[in-house]
């Protein structure tokens, strides 16, 4: 016997009280979150872009393409990015839309073709596609190159492009572009970014508003033994003939002809010293013009092999400077204009 | 499989659902199977060396159980020392001892290359390797009879939630709870355990995981950084350090009362110490208590007069010292903490942990909180040369910029360790937020959740204490 009426008519409920209690303490628990969303929105405008693009470049890059598209569309690494100018093509070659440079700086090869693959082709729907690599990009033991294009691939942005993402991710994804707080949760530890005095991750003046990478044009080649083994150790590290980069490429040229594109490989020069700081010196810049050649050849695309630049025309050792770039963009031009690619 | 990541957030219900739902011998597989899993998450390989110092220990202890033959008894103990500190001897300290006599033989003008051997460290080996010792150096001493459950035993050595980083648990304490039958967690039982997971994870994520990349920023430009991003440095790491760990200590006493388990304390508040005596019964408690109980009173302890008091002190603190890693910064710790307490065995310093903190007590508390940050640039540096240029520049005032975002870190989230640390030695219960009325314990909650959301994503950062 009991004298609570409640007893024995099903699961118990919780009284009123106790009920309220829980209310006020879930209300209690959530104000602190509310806050901080609201104060993480007035604050948004000082806040730096999120990263959620795994490269600070690409968004950039994003904001820059041309709304209607690209005739020529250029892509590589750093190499690339820096070493042809699109507007120098489009005076050159008479474009009807202007071109793009949609190359990535501290790029490899995977994320070249991965960026061009599901973002340039169907957003700038290109006519010509031009692809610049040099040996160092064949590489797959650069340190410093495996850490970015980790990051790269794991970015939120590049997930969803890839379709990789898994449950936490989407979640994670929704959450960034619903709140605030949660889309800035990085820059929120930041003192500097919170007053907003932090840098923007990347610099707008780096970049020519058609894409071409700026930061060497005012450079000049100085050989020194650190420079030398900042490449060694870097670029070169270790250097092989990786079948993933190989494949990236592929992959890459085999895309842009799937969507009726013209496909011009360049093989991009480099200052003289590079043969030699390779592990193997000649040999493996042999293997590597082999490599490139046998793959134009299967692919049945053009290739062009631009002679040799005077060290004047280089900021580095692979990065030409604003008159190594005009010539380069030149030779290339003529190549495009004349149909004088060597199909190798 | 760390404690801040998804899967230990997955790994953790399922455990304690499917301990609850079992018999006691079952929940004892379950506990067992969860172990292994969790340990080879990091790497299956090393789960043998679990399994090898399990056994050993099982039978030696079985076997000193069973005779009163000394002779015998003592040799048992002897294979026991060798195979569990012979493994740890081998994976922690081979290289460096490899290394030090190189460079001593090179010192003295002689040319000579020793084996090298590329040799990882398995996650844990330090921890799990004294609690096993432990067990049969009670059972040696005959303050525990030996088990004859080798399933129990097992669960012993490699209770999930203290198997990578302690605290290093006690036969006395551990083994009569795990054979023990409990009933399911009160709503209490179950808002204390939660709330040290909690707790603990605020503590890892937003104190420590917030603190590291200044402190990570003023030790990797230690020659050139001022005097204040030096500082900020070495009070950081004081307070990443105690973050990190002690928010592991609570995130494993946590998981393991979930499932009925009272861990050891391995921390109350050590950085409010009033001195340095007082700081090592608060800091590591189950290291600083198994160094006391299997090291210094087997030494002879402060029974054989003043001499062989410090002397027993100092081999105590430099061995505990090298426990935490084969290199010579952290002797150079142990050694200078031995000193210390030395010292404050000298002044006859001694401290009452039941009398309640004074506002009279902040000088000591500030003094001794600044020495034993000091020796924690020493501990943390990776050399004692980069010890030196951190010290040396706050010391000489060394120019340079000020950080002034590690300085708002610090003072933030240094403010909130104190805060901490502050409330539950003052009410003397480290459930001290559970006493409060609903709103401000709502709004403390929700605080917390902030903290946790603006600090992470991201990589989870491994806890500091795994690489010991």
């Amino acid at each position: 016997m009991t004298d609570d009426p409640a007893a024995g008519a099903g699961p118990q409920r919780r009284s009123p009280p106790r009920r309220a209690a829980i209310i006020v303490g879930a209300l209690a628990l959530l104000a602190p979150l509310a806050a901080a969303e609201v104060g993480a929105r007035a604050l948004e405008e000082r806040l730096p872009e999120p990263s959620v693009w795994g490269t600070p470049e690409l968004p950039h890059k994003l904001a820059l393409a041309p709304a209607e598209g690209a005739d020529v569309l250029v892509v590589g690494t750093s190499v690339t990015d820096a070493g042809l100018d699109p507007s120098q093509l489009d005076e050159l070659l008479d474009t009807q839309r202007p071109s793009f440079n949609g190359s990535l700086g501290a790029g490899s090869l995977p994320m070249v073709s991965f960026t061009t693959r599901h973002i340039w082709l169907p957003r700038l729907r290109p006519t010509v596609v031009v692809i610049g690599v040099i040996s160092r990009d064949f590489n797959p033991n650069d340190p410093r190159q495996r850490a970015t294009q980790r990051e790269f691939f794991s970015a939120p942005e590049i997930e969803r492009l890839a379709g990789t993402e898994d449950i936490v991710e989407r979640v994670d994804r929704w959450f960034t572009s619903t709140s605030v707080l949660w889309r800035h949760r990085s820059d929120l530890r930041s003192w500097t970014a919170i007053r907003g005095d932090a840098p923007p991750r990347w610099a707008p003046s780096q970049t020519d508003p058609d894409g071409q990478y700026l930061a060497f044009v005012d450079g000049q080649y100085q050989p020194s033994e650190r420079l030398f083994e900042f490449v060694r150790s870097g670029g070169l590290a270790d250097w092989e003939l990786g079948p993933d980069r190989v494949g990236a490429l592929e992959s890459l040229i085999v895309s842009a002809q799937a969507t009726g594109a013209r496909v011009l490989l360049v093989d991009m020069p480099t200052a003289a010293d590079l043969v030699d700081i390779h592990p193997r010196g000649a040999a493996d810049v042999n293997a590597y013009r082999a490599t490139v050649d046998d793959l134009a050849r299967r692919l049945d695309i053009e290739l062009v092999r631009p002679p040799q630049l005077g060290d004047e025309l280089f900021a580095d050792l692979v990065h030409v400077n604003a008159a190594g770039a005009a010539e380069l963009t030149r030779l290339v031009a003529e190549a495009l204009a004349t149909d004088a690619g060597s199909p190798a | 499989m760390v404690f801040n990541s998804l899967e230990y957030a997955a790994f953790l219900p399922v455990v304690v659902v499917a301990y609850w739902r079992l018999g006691a011998r079952a929940r004892l597989w379950i506990l067992l199977v969860a172990s292994y899993v969790f340990y080879a998450s990091w790497d299956v390989r090393f789960l043998s060396l679990i399994v090898v110092s399990t056994v050993v220990d099982f039978t030696v202890a079985r076997r000193l159980g069973a005779t009163d033959d000394e002779r015998l008894r003592r040799a048992l103990l002897a294979v026991s020392l060798a195979v569990n500190l012979g493994i740890l001897g081998f994976f922690k300290y081979f290289g460096f001892f490899v290394d030090s006599a190189e460079d001593l033989l090179s010192g003295l003008g002689l040319d000579t290359t020793g084996p090298t051997l590329d040799i990882v460290l398995p996650v844990g080996i330090s921890f799990y390797t004294f609690q096993t010792i432990s067990y049969t150096f009670d059972v040696f001493r005959r303050r525990i009879g030996p088990t004859d459950d080798l399933l129990l035993f097992g669960v012993y050595v490699a209770f999930f939630p203290q198997l990578v980083a302690g605290p290093i648990e006690r036969a006395r304490h551990l083994l009569p709870q795990l054979s023990e039958l409990r009933a399911p967690p009160s709503r209490h039982d179950l808002a204390a355990s939660l709330h040290l997971i909690l707790l603990g994870l605020f503590k890892k994520v937003v104190i420590a995981d917030g603190l590291a990349p200044h402190v990570n920023d003023a030790f990797a430009s230690s020659g050139t950084a001022g005097w204040i991003a030096l500082l900020v440095g070495a009070y950081g790491f004081s307070l990443q350090i105690y973050g990190d760990f002690s928010g592991y200590t609570d995130i494993a006493r946590g998981s393991a009362r979930l499932v009925g388990i009272d861990l050891m304390d391995n921390f109350r508040q050590p950085h409010l110490s009033r001195n340095i005596q007082e700081f090592w019964r608060r800091w590591h408690i189950s290291l600083s208590t198994w160094l006391r109980d299997y090291l210094y009173v087997p030494l002879g302890g402060n029974r054989g007069g003043r001499v062989l008091t410090y002397r027993n002190l100092m081999i105590t603190m430099l061995l505990g010292g090298l426990w935490h890693g084969a290199a010579w910064t952290f002797v150079v710790w142990g050694g200078l903490h031995g000193i210390l307490l030395g010292f404050n065995r000298a002044r006859g310093r001694g401290v009452d942990e039941a009398e309640p903190l004074r506002a009279a007590h902040l000088p000591g508390v500030l003094l001794t909180w600044h020495v034993v940050a000091a020796t924690f640039v020493i501990f943390r540096a990776s050399s004692m040369s980069e010890a030196g240029d951190v010290l040396g520049g706050i010391v000489t005032l060394r120019s340079g910029d000020v950080p002034a975002d590690a300085v708002a870190a610090l003072a933030v989230l240094g403010g909130l360790m104190v805060l901490i640390d502050l409330a539950q030695r003052l009410t003397g219960d480290e459930l001290v937020l559970l006493r409060l009325p609903t709103v401000p314990q709502g709004l403390a909650y929700g605080l917390a959740a902030t903290g946790l959301v603006v600090f992470s994503g991201g990589t989870p950062v491994p806890f500091i204490y795994f690489q010991f």
